[in-house]
């Protein structure tokens, strides 16, 4: 049956149509191409490779995972939150990146040891980067005004530190929410693994306690003082007391009293987020129902700088940390 | 023999006490520079006993009214300025001279420098001085403005050396560091993607216009 001429040119306005969509579409990503080429405004984190290759195995990164990177503050909210200035002098005392894999349903935490000598953004006035300086990347979080501008910057550290890959989400708390988020779960529970006498005499090494208010940042803060007063000591501490943490927060969590809604009212005013509540809940979720595996850390060597200590983690120990959150064998 | 063994022995427990409190010495953490780091100063008058000092923007409340008021605007110029080549016209000259665009300039640091300690009447003015300050981004150094009465004036004949700068001045009141900031060269990427791409744009727009045609064909055969 033969199409008639009005069918026919109706059919062919509609392929003119969806070409010219698709032509409008194709000079739009086409000229964003150029323009970036000419302005050099791709995105600071440097792309990460889908395909590597480590001690003879074939990786491929992995699909359908997120990043979120919490930040601990080493100032109080008396302190201030955003500031009105280009920097600040807080620092990023501690840092875990959280590597949620959403097919697997597995979440690894990766530890990083805030006095790790990486490169990182300087910001100017307006924000923007001005320069690059090596230095220990608790520093990375001094550059922008205190917030969410410094915590981009610590992520963007974050993520050069670990060979591109991208840091998707951040919360920074400031450390006098330790002892309250401490409480509001009832208090966690730990055996002291250093000896703290001296500076708090209930903390008794060796002994099983339950850490309340004041005691949880004691512990987890503390250096000067200790025995072993290196950033890699009190990390262990870190890694234990979190560890404990998380089992007290998944059972208040799983006790069906509010809690995540609690949390929230709670801490607001000690945390910053580039997520809303309504995500952050979602990620809580997260972390409640998927497996956690062990906590990845860098290996490297510490020492004393010109005044400071300074961590330079193996190039190797990296590439085994990524690989091992990120990647998977490649069916290939 | 017996008291040189004592001492001796007694000596090696003092050093051993002394290892054991240098294992426990404690190391503390860096802290960030919030504006460069004045290095030396030298006024021109041999007259003059003062003593400079930079204060951060950020730790401009400590400044006197004046002062925080000066920085202050100092930093809402640059803010608002969209070009920063804009603030002065001898700066702009200079960017284009070292065939930096205007637009890729970026102020690094905003900092006061005042004088402390001077016994106003021992000198009729604290004359020149000569200053050097560190500063972490000086390898892109452009060059410094002072803010002087309101306006933008840029310090000439500031030089560079490694990560410390040096320049005269015949007054005090907010410097900005400007630098080159201009993005650095985007990775070698497969410019493949926009080959590809202006070719289906040709070949869509092509095929379109050819449908357009065959479509008003069709409508006059009618």
């Amino acid at each position: 049956m033969r199409v008639s001429s009005t069918k026919k040119s109706r059919y062919y306005k509609y392929a003119a149509i969806v070409l010219l969509a698709v032509f409008l579409v194709s000079f739009s990503l086409a000229m964003i191409n150029i323009w970036e080429n000419k302005n050099g405004r791709y995105p600071d984190q440097t792309s990460a490779d889908k395909n590597i290759e480590y001690n003879g195995v074939k990786y491929k990164l992995k699909d359908n995972i997120e990043t979120f990177v919490v930040i601990g503050l080493d100032k109080t909210l008396e302190d201030g939150g955003e500031s009105d200035a280009y920097n600040n002098d807080k620092q990023a005392d501690f840092i875990m990146v959280f590597v949620l894999d959403n097919k697997e349903k597995t979440v690894t935490p990766i530890h990083i040891n805030r006095d790790t000598m990486a490169e990182i953004n300087i910001l100017g006035l307006s924000g923007n980067k001005v320069g690059t300086v090596n230095k220990q990347i608790a520093l990375s979080y001094n550059y922008g005004n205190g917030g969410k501008v410094s915590c981009g910057n610590t992520l963007n550290a974050v993520s050069k530190l670990l060979n591109g890959m991208k840091m998707d989400h951040y919360l920074s708390v400031t450390m006098d929410g330790v002892p309250v988020y401490n409480d509001l779960v009832g208090g966690v529970t730990v055996e002291v693994l250093d000896d703290f006498t001296g500076i708090d005499d209930t903390l008794v090494k060796g002994q099983r306690i339950t850490l309340m208010g004041q005691q949880a940042l004691t512990y987890v803060r503390t250096r000067e003082g200790l025995e072993d007063s290196t950033n890699l000591a009190r990390m262990v501490r870190q890694k234990q007391y979190l560890t404990a943490l998380r089992e007290k927060t998944m059972e208040k969590l799983n006790g069906g009293d509010k809690f995540a809604e609690s949390i929230f009212t709670t801490m607001s005013d000690y945390i910053i987020s580039d997520l809303s509540v309504n995500r952050l809940q979602v990620l809580l979720d997260k972390f409640s129902a998927y497996e956690f595996t062990e906590t990845l850390e860098l290996e490297g060597e510490s020492k004393v700088g010109e005044k400071f200590m300074e961590f330079y983690p193996d190039g190797d120990s990296i590439t085994k940390t990524v690989v091992n959150a990120f990647y998977r064998e490649s069916d290939e | 023999m017996k008291k040189v063994f004592i001492v001796l022995l007694s000596a090696i427990m003092i050093a051993s006490l002394s290892v054991s409190g240098f294992a426990a010495s404690f190391v503390s953490s860096p802290s960030g520079n919030k504006a460069p780091t004045l290095v030396s100063y030298d006024f021109e008058s041999d007259q003059c006993n003062a003593t400079l000092k930079i204060t951060a923007y950020s730790d401009r409340n400590t400044l006197s009214a004046d002062g925080k008021a000066a920085i202050e605007a100092a930093y809402t110029s640059i803010k608002s300025a969209n070009d920063v080549s804009s603030l002065n016209a001898d700066l702009a000259a200079l960017a284009t001279d070292k065939g930096i665009k205007g637009t890729n300039l970026a102020v690094s640091d905003l900092f006061d420098i005042s004088v402390e300690n001077c016994e106003a009447t021992a000198h009729a003015s604290h004359g020149k001085v000569t200053i050097k300050l560190s500063a972490e981004t000086l390898s892109d150094f452009v060059g410094i403005l002072h803010y002087v009465n309101g306006n933008w004036e840029l310090v000439t004949g500031a030089t560079v050396s490694g990560d410390e700068v040096t320049f005269t001045v015949d007054s005090l009141s907010p410097f900005a560091i400007v630098v080159d900031a201009t993005p650095d060269s985007p990775p070698t990427k497969d410019n493949g993607n926009i080959y590809i791409l202006v070719a289906v744009a040709a070949l869509s727009l092509a095929a379109a216009a050819i449908c357009f045609k065959m479509s008003r064909r069709e409508e006059s055969t009618n």
